[in-house]
């Protein structure tokens, strides 16, 4: 009973969040698991800042105390991850050294679309655009929507502090040309 | 265990391996057919593209992480028995009682799509798989008693490409850039870069049986062909204006339209030609009827027959398809390579073990691998085959480039997981799966570790980011001195 109370009062504060942050927009609509509850209960709906130790030895940088950069992930299912980051890194590092589901097959090197995200649109215009190779490969993304990016040419500033980003849902069968 | 150590194996394996929950110790055995790993990656991806082989790190990693010594004491356990053919040096029905979960990703590139047209019997035909094989360095067509003969490139002038695809481009690619400064510094085959050296192709044109927004290449791949003509002395022949005054482009979604400005930039850029140079273009609405050979030299043709098609489009259907029209054209060729696509074959085994296999694919859902007792993947009643999964080309038809056999493949990974948790499973013996090889000689993970560091160290000295053995026996050799 107080579950499905909580639920149905989050899922109410979902929608107002998305449109007032402008999601409503873009593709996102078209993310069932985005306004999933789960992301509310779990994580926390006000920002937390997540406890675990992001994995330093692979390629992202330690903030300086000050210069604390935020980006959020929103996950598959819809879960929110915020993380402090360092200026200059990449989102595909950070994403990797906190274990998220996102997969870099050709090791960062703009090769392939598997670190696809699909970005806040509200931050989109903050990023220098994408280059001939990226757009080679967005072209060939699954889900690909008008903010669509590659996590490993997406590199941290400060104007990107604060910056939300979701990782598309697998979408069996369906080519990259069925979405405009 | 797995079938084929490809990207689709080594993609499933690395989702069920990080993905399983902390309770659940995996050991998981990979099969491969030839002595060594990789599948596609080594064998189907283009010399120049070696970003795109970094995905074999997903396999590496798997092996450095979960093999070698105390290798019990790890997470999981990894294995790779390479040399070993499935179905002919252990039977299916072997495999079952050894194994809890069985993953079948050994891909679709055992065959070709036919092309069903007089003439394609001639040895001015070639199929574009086998010549991929061949400047590839596939062992199969490295055999000492039954070496593939590649095309005389040194009597021929012309060459058609019928298909468009990203392999089509591949082969465009090979035939186009100068092989002393594209080609010498890659894997390539030593073999196939001296014959390269002494080609005498001068006109590539790639032709497709429709039109220009049906073209099967992606953006990536034809951009890269604009470019390297640009850097290789190589004109591109633009393609009529009305090719582009007949389109709506307003209409197109952002992948067609990228398409077609890529195109249209490069026709306009390409106008200044440059003397003495190779051309190639890309021709369209054009089907073959009818090759005729060479007169002189029997490894040859001197031109194929094309019919001019319209196109249909059948918007309920979303389908867009041609109907000949009774114009022609002859196009002067002394080679043709079919590109249109590979196939896949059954294992030794499938029917005896009620598996089903249809349309040169493995009949599933979602990776669950159908029993013949079900009618086909739209049979709401359909019964699997416990415990057997599949994954890749073979799975979904020989289409998609890696990104997508890495997509599909996790979601093939994540049934086997929920299989497990709900404990359908094969009944396992438990017994080691090595006791059916001891008489046969298989290459495992150290043993191509050594035929690895002898490719590259023996590529470095050649200027080449690796040299590859072609022959099987000699991979052998040299994996286990």
């Amino acid at each position: 009973m107080l579950r499905s109370i909580v639920s149905s009062s989050s899922r109410v504060l979902t929608r107002n969040f998305i449109q007032n942050s402008g999601l409503i927009r873009c593709n996102f609509a078209a993310m069932p698991s985005l306004a999933s509850t789960r992301s509310l209960v779990g994580a926390g709906f006000t920002r937390s800042f997540h406890q675990s130790m992001p994995n330093f030895h692979g390629h992202i940088h330690k903030p300086k105390p000050g210069e604390e950069l935020h980006i959020t992930f929103i996950a598959k299912d819809g879960q929110q991850f915020t993380y402090e980051v360092a200026e200059g890194d990449n989102i595909l590092d950070i994403a990797q050294a906190y274990n998220l589901d996102m997969e870099g097959a050709c090791g960062g090197s703009c090769a392939c679309s598997t670190c696809h995200i699909i970005i806040d649109p509200e931050f989109y215009d903050e990023i220098p655009e994408p280059d001939d190779d990226e757009n080679d490969m967005l072209d060939l993304a699954f889900g690909l929507t008008e903010t669509s990016r590659l996590g490993c040419q997406v590199k941290m500033t400060k104007e990107l502090d604060g910056i939300r980003v979701a990782l598309p849902a697998m979408t069996r069968n369906l080519q990259s040309r069925d979405f405009s | 265990m797995f079938v084929g150590t490809g990207p689709a194996g080594f993609y499933t394996a690395h989702h069920l391996l990080n993905k399983s929950s902390d309770s659940v110790r995996i050991n998981l055995d990979f099969f491969e057919r030839l002595p060594t790993p990789y599948g596609l990656s080594r064998y189907g991806v283009a010399p120049d593209h070696p970003e795109v082989k970094n995905c074999e790190e997903y396999l590496d990693d798997a092996m450095k992480t979960y093999s070698g010594e105390q290798e019990n004491s790890r997470r999981h356990r990894v294995r790779f028995f390479g040399n070993v053919n499935i179905g002919e040096d252990i039977s299916l029905k072997q495999l079952e009682s050894y194994y809890n979960s069985i993953v079948l990703s050994y891909g679709s590139t055992s065959a070709d799509n036919e092309l069903n047209v007089p003439g394609t019997e001639f040895n001015g035909v070639v199929a574009a798989r086998q010549f991929v094989n061949w400047y590839n360095g596939h062992p199969d067509y490295y055999k000492e008693d039954n070496k593939f003969v590649p095309p005389p490139l040194d009597k021929i002038e012309d060459v058609t490409i019928i298909g468009n695809g990203n392999v089509a481009l591949d082969v465009a690619r090979i035939l186009l850039a100068d092989p002393s400064s594209h080609w010498a510094k890659t894997d390539i085959s030593v073999e196939a870069l001296e014959v390269l050296k002494t080609s005498t192709v001068k006109n590539v044109n790639i032709v497709a049986r429709r039109g220009l927004l049906e073209s099967a290449f992606s953006n990536k791949e034809i951009r890269e062909l604009f470019e390297l003509s640009k850097d290789n002395n190589v004109n591109f022949i633009p393609l009529d204006k009305e090719e582009f005054e007949s389109l709506d482009v307003s209409k197109l979604g952002r992948v067609d339209k990228r398409k077609v400005s890529i195109i249209e930039k490069y026709s306009k850029a390409s106008a200044d030609v440059k003397e003495n140079g190779k051309t190639w273009s890309l021709r369209y609405l054009r089907s073959p009827q009818k090759f005729a050979p060479n007169p002189v030299d029997s490894r040859l043709l001197s031109s194929t027959e094309f019919v001019i098609n319209e196109l249909v489009h059948d918007p309920l259907a979303k389908a867009t398809k041609v109907k000949a029209t009774a114009q022609k054209e002859v196009i002067k060729n002394e080679l043709v390579i079919l590109s249109i696509g590979y196939k896949g074959s059954p294992l030794k085994g499938f029917e005896e073990n009620g598996i089903l296999f249809d349309k040169n694919r493995l009949l599933n859902k979602s990776g669950r691998i159908l029993s013949v007792e079900s009618k086909g993947e739209e049979d709401h009643n359909a019964v699997f085959k416990k415990g057997w999964y599949t994954s890749g080309w073979i799975k979904n038809g020989p289409k998609g480039v890696i990104a997508t056999t890495m997509m599909d493949s996790f979601d093939t990974a994540d049934r086997i997981l929920e299989d497990l948790s709900n404990g359908i499973q094969l009944e396992s013996s438990g017994s080691d799966i090595t006791e059916l090889l001891k008489h046969k000689t298989v290459i495992e993970w150290e043993n191509w570790e050594k035929l690895n560091a002898y490719e590259l160290e023996k590529g470095q000295r050649e200027g080449k980011s690796r040299f590859k053995v072609c022959n099987a026996n000699e991979m052998i050799k040299i994996a286990c001195k």
